[in-house]
């Protein structure tokens, strides 16, 4: 088990800023590392994986400094954002090499090889000149790389991008795995779905700052203006909308089109959800369905990055 | 320009005459498709109403070959093909003059402006030059360019490169549009603008779009129908919604709260219940029980109720199962 | 008063027919390569030998001109005679901007296609694979045209409108098609050459490299074997025909009835040439495709 603290980090390209005084504690587990385009992941990522040294700042992972330090190297794995690498070895060979550069001896590389294409499964291409790999065989080739020395923090730059819909089922499966056995495994990606079915918790930036990190929904709390958007299907909503006209936290009553649709929009959502179980108890409704609409990673992201 | 016979005027009423008869926007029977000596489309059939229909399956499996005989590049070896009523074999230049098609790969012509380069691709589907200048302009404007018209391509970003493929596919005013990957390499907020475009072409602008994608979720949010390819054979056609059968009744349920005592309370009134992935619960409901339990439990415990919907499968289960099925199918006639 | 929200709104107009589609490719390429200062430059240059042209035709129309200043018009007369030969020895001159202009508006013809992968666009437009061959194609060959047989036919004009001798064109009427056919034996197998070299590469400057190397490299074996082998074993003649400038050379005197600088029947070399540019068209079929073929 090994966590990430950033303290002040701050990096620039000249003039430009590539991350602006990020701190954050990042506990084992999958966190989802989300942003637009430019918004500094790939800086963090490289500071983070020691390939860049911050301007201000710094962060250690299990208590190594990430800059200049061999040690760091084992504990952690990097699958990096490229497209072409050694397009001349086979996916055996490359992975071997890279074993042997972690210290193994030959034959411990050449079977830690074979068993990360393995778990990948790359059985098949196994001798073929990764040159030859499609782009869903490349991105499991780099994801072997970063686990072949079993690292405890993992950083995955778009893992998913280019795979095929099995890939990605699997891979956002193999992610979830190594988060359950208490690895810290930081993935950077644009697909947020798939973002929200490995892990809840996120850190966020935009223009090289840290917007926010930690749970989605906690996030969604903090985020106090945006009100609250409950959608409730209730067979009887008239009854229902004169009962919440006189609660004081709930803001507007629309009625859906769908029957028995209700919109509510409330700014204390907590003392909203505390009320409603009582109501319908007291009153004798029934309800089919709450959904709370923008509670969501989607929403979210949406509110944090204007 | 006069002098010229108006060829695709007419063509243009017979086969819209077509759709109206046929309402399809393919029809493919018993199809097979060799590459060199490998056979990509094993004698697939397939037909696909108007609207937008979703193109799935994974590497290899037959997709962007079946576009491609779609747009009369690749001769199939055997079966039946129409694409709006027309076959590519014999009238490609006719089908590829209704289809807007936005490649995968990132691709512009070299040294143009946008507009340039969009008004050309008009003038190469038949648009005379000013129409094709105005159209162009449109066309850029709707995709979000705009700004950028009368910058040169080559400095464009990935995301505007997107936003111009689409633009140079709808110049023409196509009736159907191919899109492949359209979403590659968008974040988050260009991705949502790209699908909400794709889904007002489709709705209010009456334009078909067959849509390839690896993102279930694209698929899920833009299209009406889908096709699912595996290993060249389909594997799973239809609506959306009919694929999509409701599973057992059993709720979602997410709470604030503590979880453990509210699972608890659950399984003593004999619900059967796991927690699943984002702190949910998943409740299996009895018969002709309604939900006035679950709200006595968060009444009593004092738990708010976050989130309770009926489990609907998504696109990914119908995916999963249909990819599961015909591969078993496939080993069995081996075996 | 009526309110339009700005969208997208379909067409109402006819289109027009494909047949015109090769000439939007010519006509964009045209105005790409005009549009470059240098190339225009360079045109001006390779047209330069055309213009010194005219200036001798009016010369040699107007000898009284140089009395006014000062020459003797008896002196220069046998100089500034135009003959047969003159014409022949034009075209072989413009020969050299043929070459220079094929490299520079053909070699990134369809490289540049291939390196943004443009060609998927253009086929998915409803044109087909001729049209875009022939749209490409046009351009090297507009610009050739222009530097070579355009000139050298302007000639004959101008000597018959210099002379008020309409008469000569009539009368030369076979002067003019061995002008047209000496130039396109130079243009198409260049041009051929070009685009299939273009369409393997993708770069202006590889396609440069690659187009002199199969120009030059063959030449230069050719003269050593020739300088080595025995006379009296074979014709070491025969090794022209492996090269496409000898060919050239060869072929160009033929047209015009003059001397053949080398001892084999020229209807081998015109095989041959028929062969190259047979050559370049397979290569040609192969590369444009709007399917790359994954093994």
């Amino acid at each position: 088990m090994a966590d990430i603290q950033i303290k002040n980090l701050s990096k620039w390209y000249g003039e430009v800023l590539g991350v602006s005084n990020i701190t954050a504690h990042i506990q084992p587990g999958v966190i989802g590392l989300l942003g637009p385009n430019g918004a500094g992941k790939s800086t963090l990522l490289k500071i983070l994986t020691g390939q860049l040294r911050a301007d201000t700042g710094g962060a250690t992972i299990g208590g190594i400094p990430v800059w200049n330090r061999i040690h760091l190297y084992e504990i952690i794995g990097f699958c990096p954002d490229m497209e072409k690498f050694y397009e001349r070895l086979t996916g055996w060979e490359f992975l071997t090499y890279m074993a042997r550069l972690h210290g193994m001896s030959k034959s411990k590389a050449r079977k830690t090889a074979r068993e990360a294409l393995h778990i990948m499964g790359l059985d098949d291409a196994i001798d073929k000149r990764i040159g030859a790999y499609s782009k869903g065989m490349r991105q499991r080739v780099k994801f072997a790389q970063a686990i072949l020395h079993d690292p405890e923090v993992i950083f995955l730059d778009e893992p998913m991008q280019g795979m095929d819909p099995i890939g990605r089922l699997q891979t956002a499966e193999m992610i979830r795995e190594y988060g359950r056995r208490g690895k810290t495994i930081l993935v950077s990606s644009h697909i947020l779905n798939e973002v929200e079915d490995m892990t809840h918790r996120i850190l966020v930036l935009n223009h090289g700052q840290l917007l926010a990190e930690g749970d989605v929904h906690e996030i969604r709390e903090l985020i106090e203006e945006q009100p609250r958007h409950v959608r409730i299907l209730c067979p009887e909503r008239r009854k229902l909308s004169n009962i919440l006209v006189g609660c004081s936290e709930v803001q507007t009553i629309t009625f859906g089109d769908d029957p028995g649709e209700l919109m509510v929009q409330t700014l204390s959502p907590d003392a909203f959800y505390q009320r409603l179980p009582d109501m319908v108890m007291n009153q004798g409704l029934s309800i089919d369905q709450i959904e709370t609409l923008d509670d969501n990673l989607e929403s979210v992201f949406e509110y944090l990055v204007k | 320009m006069n002098g010229f016979p108006n060829t695709y005027k007419s063509i243009n009423h017979s086969l819209f005459q077509n759709l109206m008869d046929s309402t399809s926007i393919f029809q493919i029977d018993h199809l097979i498709v060799n590459l060199g000596r490998k056979t990509i489309l094993r004698d697939i059939s397939a037909e696909m109403p108007q609207g937008a229909v979703g193109l799935l399956g994974p590497n290899g499996a037959g997709k962007s070959t079946l576009l491609k005989t779609m747009m009369g590049f690749l001769k199939p070896d055997k079966g039946q093909i129409k694409v709006l009523g027309r076959d590519p074999r014999r009238e490609g230049a006719q089908v590829r003059q209704r289809i807007g098609y936005m490649p995968e790969e990132d691709t512009y012509m070299p040294g143009m402006t946008a507009v340039e380069f969009v008004s050309y691709c008009g003038m190469l589907c038949g648009l005379p030059r000013n129409e094709a200048m105005l159209r162009a302009h449109q066309a850029l404007h709707y995709c979000g360019l705009g700004e950028a018209r009368y910058r040169t391509v080559d400095t464009y970003s990935t995301g505007m490169r997107q936003r111009i493929k689409l633009a140079q596919a709808l110049v023409h005013d196509p009736d159907l549009l191919f899109l492949d990957e359209p979403t590659n390499g968008l974040d988050p907020q260009g991705r949502k603008s790209m699908l909400d475009l794709i889904q007002e072409i489709t709705r209010q602008k009456n334009i078909s779009v067959i849509l390839s994608s690896h993102l279930l979720h694209d698929v899920e949010t833009v299209c009406d129908y889908v096709l699912v390819l595996f290993q060249g054979s389909v594997a799973a056609s239809g609506r959306i919604q009919d694929l999509k059968q409701m599973a057992q009744s059993s709720y979602i349920i997410r709470i604030k709260g503590d979880m453990e005592t509210f699972i608890d309370a659950l399984r003593e009134q004999g619900l059967e219940c796991q927690p699943s992935r984002d702190s949910r619960i998943q409740v299996r409901m009895k018969e002709k029980l309604g939900t006035d339990v679950i709200f006595r439990i968060a009444h009593e415990s004092g738990a708010q109720i976050r989130h309770m919907a009926k489990e609907e499968m998504t696109l990914k289960e119908v995916f999963a199962s249909a990819i599961q099925q015909s591969n078993g199918d496939a080993a069995a006639s081996e075996g | 008063m009526p309110v339009y929200r700005q969208t997208y709104s379909h067409y109402e107009g006819s289109y027009l027919p494909r047949s015109l589609a090769w000439t939007l490719i010519a006509r964009r390429g045209i105005l790409h390569a005009w549009r470059k200062k240098w190339f225009r430059f360079v045109l001006i240059a390779c047209l330069f030998p055309f213009l010194v042209m005219v200036m001798r035709f009016y010369l040699a129309a107007n000898l009284d001109v140089l009395n006014y200043f000062g020459f003797d018009p008896g002196s220069v007369r046998d100089i500034l005679d135009i003959d047969i030969t003159f014409y022949y020895r034009f075209l072989i001159m413009q020969s050299f901007a043929c070459f220079i202009m094929v490299i520079l508006t053909g070699s990134d013809l369809i490289a540049s296609d291939r390196r943004t992968k443009a060609l998927t666009l253009y086929l998915s437009k409803p044109i087909t694979r001729l049209d875009y061959l022939f749209g490409k194609a046009s351009i090297a060959l507009f610009f050739l045209y222009l530097v070579q047989m355009i000139p050298c036919l302007t000639l004959v004009f101008l000597y018959a409108f210099f002379n008020e001798d309409w008469g000569y064109i009539t009368g030369n009427i076979q002067l003019i098609f061995r002008i047209i056919l000496l130039s396109h034996i130079y243009i198409v197998p260049l041009t051929a050459l070009i685009l299939a070299i273009s369409s393997m590469t993708r770069s202006r400057v590889t396609a440069t490299v690659m187009f002199c190397v199969v120009f030059f490299v063959p030449e230069t074996f050719v003269n050593i074997l020739r300088a080595l082998m025995d006379e009296s074993w074979m014709n070491p003649d025969y090794f022209t025909l492996f090269s496409l400038g000898r060919i050239l050379e060869q072929l160009s005197p033929i047209i015009f009835k003059q001397e053949a600088p080398f001892d084999v029947h020229w209807i081998w070399y015109a095989l041959v040439l028929s062969v190259i540019v047979g050559l370049c068209g397979l290569i040609l079929n192969k590369q444009i495709r709007a399917v790359d073929v994954v093994k």
